[in-house]
């Protein structure tokens, strides 16, 4: 059977939608960084989209959306992905899953791994990654700040 | 030269009492590697009973110089202690690899002659790339430029050349853009357009209806996924850029994992290829033997470079970065049957070696997915195990 579709763009975004964007950092709370945009928000199975047969871990342990939003300083770019679970059993399974055989980290989240590229961290039902394409001293400085308000934000009710 | 910041001691000192609670990138000690996997054995797919289109794909004249290509059995690894600086790649260093691989791989003393046994001027060509996992473990924009001087220093125009996958948006964010790209084109089978704020799907249009792998399962897509998927059913079709746009095809596949299985060059090609793919999985390694035997993989798709200037023994196709080694080699051949089975024993060594265990449950869907080399070999598309696999590593 074929399926065709089409989808009208929405002006607003649903509200969880909207609070889970509000978890990610402020467009200028870090000094000569700015969004990109407003970030994007994927549900279900359009998280397929954005990070492929990835997302087959998230949907198998309850996966709700996922917000992503790229922070950027002239080259230099910071992507951070906010995976919101149902419960946080999901996260939890889906850190576990994806963490084998990398050494633990500390400082961020009840669970977290580091690398010069990304830091993983797990609070509650939300799984975050903040990501850079090429390290150097001004993007590792920004991606410890960045992971550190999200942090914050999503400690909060 | 800058000096760099020790990479296992971050700043978080450094940002000042403003950033209260700063936390501090630090790298815990490295833990002991695990002790090796037990062997188990792995169950019949009940799958291999499921009636497929497939011997109409047999019956179809060979042509062409396709799968496992003019030299069967061969894989060259090139590796270079330079090809990656903190990971990102060196170019001038691919470059060499790539002179000293197509060399070993052809047995020449000319690189020029490998590409020219392959590629005529007048080939269109689609360059197959891996973009998931955007700039950390995507195939390189060095191996990219790479194939694409290589294929004008023997003639072949910029317009004949194409860089394509399943999804424009990945493609796009992994930085495969006619910008980057000056006269070539970047196709995406399914792709967004918006017109007066109105957004839709495309990608019908890039599946030729008259080619497809026909067998009885369905997976009940989700959302936004029935787009990448394109259509339901029991027919995956082909793409029409591999039926109608390309003459021949160059993979260029990443090593990766991919939970139960590994994404190297034949599932690279299997699952970028057609429609309706995702419920492939449930056939295990069966999908991707079979959706490569048909004609238009197995006889276009004439040179595979697996992209192991960066590779994943986790947390695959997208990757976790803590996962993501500078493997620095490249892996040429024109038969990606023996190029599955050298760089499967790669990633699998690396996440022995890294302690990555796998339940009851990964082992049994990793049985099931491995089967796709010993079938991909009684297929004809290459060599595994019936005849020893000829590697020849170099290191530049």
């Amino acid at each position: 059977m074929m399926i065709s579709f089409l989808i009208v763009s929405l002006f607003a975004l649903p509200i969880a939608d909207e609070n889970l964007l509000a978890r990610m950092p402020a467009d200028g709370s870090l000094e000569g960084w700015a969004a990109v945009s407003r970030g994007e928000v994927f549900n279900g199975g359009a998280l397929f989209r954005q990070i492929n047969g990835g997302a087959e871990l998230f949907l198998e342990h309850g996966f709700s959306r996922m917000a992503l939003r790229d922070y950027r300083k002239g080259e230099r770019e910071v992507r951070i992905e906010i995976y919101e679970m149902n419960e946080p059993a999901g996260a939890q399974a889906v850190f576990a899953e994806n963490s084998q055989g990398i050494p633990p980290g500390e400082g961020y989240g009840e669970q977290c791994t580091l690398d010069p590229f990304q830091i993983v961290f797990l609070r509650g039902k939300y799984y975050v990654t903040v990501t850079c394409f090429e390290p150097d001293d001004e993007v590792e400085r920004a991606m410890v700040a960045l992971a550190t308000e999200v942090d914050g934000n999503l400690h909060k009710p | 030269m800058k000096n760099r910041i020790n990479r296992r001691a971050f700043l978080g000192a450094t940002l000042g009492a403003s950033l209260a609670g700063v936390g501090t990138l630090t790298r815990a000690q490295d833990g002991q590697p695990a002790a090796p996997q037990q062997e188990t054995k792995p169950p019949v797919p009940p799958q291999d009973s499921l009636p497929t289109n497939l011997h109409t794909a047999l019956a179809v004249p060979r042509t062409g110089i396709g799968m496992p290509g003019p030299w069967p059995g061969i894989v060259a690894a090139v590796s270079s202690e330079t090809a990656t600086k903190n990971r990102m790649p060196v170019a001038e260093t691919v470059n060499a690899m790539f002179a000293a691989g197509m060399k070993a791989l052809a047995g020449s003393n000319d690189p020029r002659d490998a590409w020219a046994t392959l590629f005529a001027p007048q080939d269109r060509i689609g360059i197959k790339v891996n973009p998931v996992g955007p700039k950390l473990v995507q195939t390189t924009h060095e191996v990219v430029r790479a194939v694409i001087a290589n294929l004008e220093a023997i003639g072949v125009a910029r317009a004949n050349i194409a860089i394509w996958d399943r999804l424009q948006p990945m493609l796009d964010d992994a930085g495969f853009t006619t910008a980057n790209y000056p006269g070539i084109e970047c196709l995406g089978i399914a792709r967004q357009v918006t017109e007066n704020g109105v957004t839709t799907w495309l990608g019908d249009d890039r599946m030729d209806k008259s080619v497809f792998y026909e067998f009885p399962l369905e997976t009940a897509y989700e959302g936004e996924d029935v787009y990448n998927q394109i259509n339901t059913g029991h027919h995956s079709y082909y793409t029409n850029l591999l039926t109608r746009r390309f003459d021949k095809v160059i993979n260029l596949p990443v090593p990766k994992d991919n939970g139960p299985t590994f994404t190297i060059c034949m599932k690279n090609m299997a699952y970028g290829s057609l429609s309706n793919v995702r419920r492939g999985h449930q056939m295990g390694g069966r999908f991707i033997a079979e959706a490569c035997a048909f004609p238009p993989i197995r006889d276009k798709v004439v040179l595979n470079i697996v992209d192991g200037l960066r590779a994943c023994y986790k947390g695959g196709p997208e990757g976790v970065a803590a996962a993501v080694w500078p493997l620095n080699t490249l892996y040429f051949a024109t038969d990606p049957v023996a190029a599955d089975a050298v760089v499967r024993d790669v990633i699998a060594a690396k996440q022995t070696a890294s302690g990555v265990e796998m339940n009851e449950r990964w082992q049994r869907s990793r049985a099931a997915f491995d089967t796709w080399l010993p079938r991909a070999e009684n297929l004809g598309l290459g060599v595994f195990r019936n005849r020893p696999i000829d590697l020849r590593s170099i290191t530049v």
